[in-house]
């Protein structure tokens, strides 16, 4: 898996430029030659070989082709998080649509266009046995030539990128982000959604795709084995995770205990205190999380009151799967209270 | 405090280089020797190894005129009795359309480009496809039945 998509990117960033310039180079002898050839029908195909190229041109594939790849590599985990949670949109929403949609629309014109390269060249032909406009004929035969195998080339690549994000994007992971130091787990789970995977079939003389449609397991068992994934996935070990799997009453009761213990001024009680603090700050971040979908993470320490009736508002589902959250922020609050001894 | 993540850089797209000013064609054609074999395979599989080119695209790029063919060009269609099928779908009968003259009617029947290659003329002599342009540059006599242009080597 690692060399494979290795391999892939080496030969598809060396595949772009190529195409680039042959694309180039067509258009310049479209140009010249408009005046002379513009009525023959050798030309009208021509024409429309340029016509798609013009359009894959336009759908950009450079950053669609290193979208995928900094899903597949991760060394970049923001963006990483940013691409798999623009997976989740809708088609319904917006205008815009997301990376694996483009790249399936590219996949489908790279699949069209190897059939007008080959009328072409048949027309072209037509030309070289006759031996008329002998310069013309032979360039756009080398330049056809060379367009068709970075074409197909180029498809099959896409095609085995495309299966591997979306394989990624079906399955759960966690992604750890590193910032001045400090380290964040962000687990992603993934929307039970059909997805769908690509496959080439060589037909007599050129490469049909083929799309297949798939749909995910049942939702109850995802959400079972989703629990039991990312506590297992998340390598770090934690001391104090019984504490915060109590009942709502258990925690009001530990609230009003240290309300009343707050006029002490003794040691243990300031870490009973600090550990309620961190508890109400992750009940804020579950609820920014939940409205905004956004990939900022950010600490308030003024947010203890909002974020009281947030915990009782949550669910017991929610509860279940944010729960690898609630220790992954106690953990930045215990290392900026080391920066602050040290 | 841990900020928020920093903005993404945006990448700019580097234009590509422009295309060569000249091609040395022999190199060109070279370097791409093997995508050139398996493409005039693939061809020759198309095209069954028949590379003649279709009669009703064999025209010089110039002179080539569709005049005929195209339907926006009313006028002439009118003129050469062509019944279209708007003119149809208008009601007009065919004893009011307008007939043209023998002579022109004739002359547009002679420079048809028959799939036999000649047009019989008035006292049975075959014309050749090119009568029009012979006609122009050489003198024409009839000989075995033929319209034939009479050539000096």
């Amino acid at each position: 898996m690692g060399t494979e998509f290795e391999t892939i990117e080496a030969r598809i960033t060396s595949m772009l430029p190529q195409l680039q310039s042959e694309c180039g180079i067509l258009q310049r002898m479209v140009y010249k030659n408009k005046n002379q050839h513009r009525r023959s029908s050798y030309f009208q195909r021509l024409l429309k070989v340029r016509r798609d190229l013009r359009l894959l041109q336009s759908a950009n594939m450079e950053e669609l082709v290193s979208s995928c790849l900094l899903v597949i590599k991760g060394d970049r985990p923001k963006q990483k998080l940013h691409l798999l949670g623009s997976l989740k949109r809708r088609k319904c929403d917006g205008d815009k649509h997301n990376f694996m949609e483009r790249l399936l629309g590219a996949a489908r014109l790279l699949a069209e266009m190897v059939e007008p390269i080959l009328k072409a060249a048949s027309e072209v032909s037509v030309l070289f046995a006759q031996s008329f406009f002998m310069g013309f004929s032979v360039t756009i035969m080398a330049l056809l030539a060379r367009l068709r195998v970075l074409v197909q080339q180029i498809l099959l690549d896409v095609v085995s990128l495309f299966n591997m994000v979306s394989s990624l994007s079906i399955s759960k992971q966690s992604i750890k982000i590193t910032h001045n130091g400090i380290e964040v787990f962000r687990d992603f789970y993934p929307v039970s959604d059909d997805f769908v995977t690509l496959e080439c079939v060589w037909k007599s003389d050129k490469f049909i795709l083929l799309e297949r449609k798939h749909k995910t397991n049942d939702e109850s068992h995802v959400e079972d084995s989703g629990g039991n994934v990312s506590v297992q996935t998340s390598d770090v070990n934690y001391n104090s995770i019984e504490s915060f799997l109590g009942d709502d009453q258990l925690f009001h009761e530990r609230v009003e205990a240290d309300v009343v213990a707050k006029e002490d001024p003794n040691h243990i009680d300031d870490m009973n205190t600090d550990l309620l603090t961190g508890s109400s700050q992750i009940d804020d971040k579950e609820t920014r999380y939940s409205d905004q979908d956004t990939t900022k993470a950010f600490i308030n320490e003024s947010s203890q009151e909002a974020g009281l009736p947030a915990s009782s508002r949550s669910s017991t589902n929610d509860k279940l799967q944010s729960c690898p959250k609630k220790v992954a922020f106690v953990s930045i609050k215990n290392l900026t209270l080391m920066r602050h001894k040290s | 405090m841990v900020t928020a993540g920093t903005k993404k850089p945006q990448v700019s797209v580097p234009t590509p280089p422009p295309p060569p000013w000249k091609i040395n064609l022999q190199k060109y054609a070279e370097s791409r020797a093997l995508e050139l074999h398996s493409l005039q395979s693939i061809i020759e599989n198309r095209v069954n190894n028949d590379y003649r080119s279709q009669k009703n695209k064999r025209r010089r790029t110039i002179v080539f005129d569709n005049q005929i063919a195209r339907k926006g060009c009313r006028r002439k269609r009118q003129k050469l009795g062509i019944i279209d099928k708007a003119l149809a779908k208008s009601g007009l009968e065919e004893n009011h359309q307008k007939k043209l003259p023998r002579c022109v009617h004739r002359r547009y029947e002679l420079k048809k480009n028959l799939e036999n290659g000649f047009c019989t003329s008035r006292d049975v002599t075959k014309r050749l496809r090119t009568h029009v342009w012979h006609a122009k540059w050489f003198a024409m006599t009839k000989l075995w039945g033929y319209h034939l242009p009479l050539c000096l080597q």
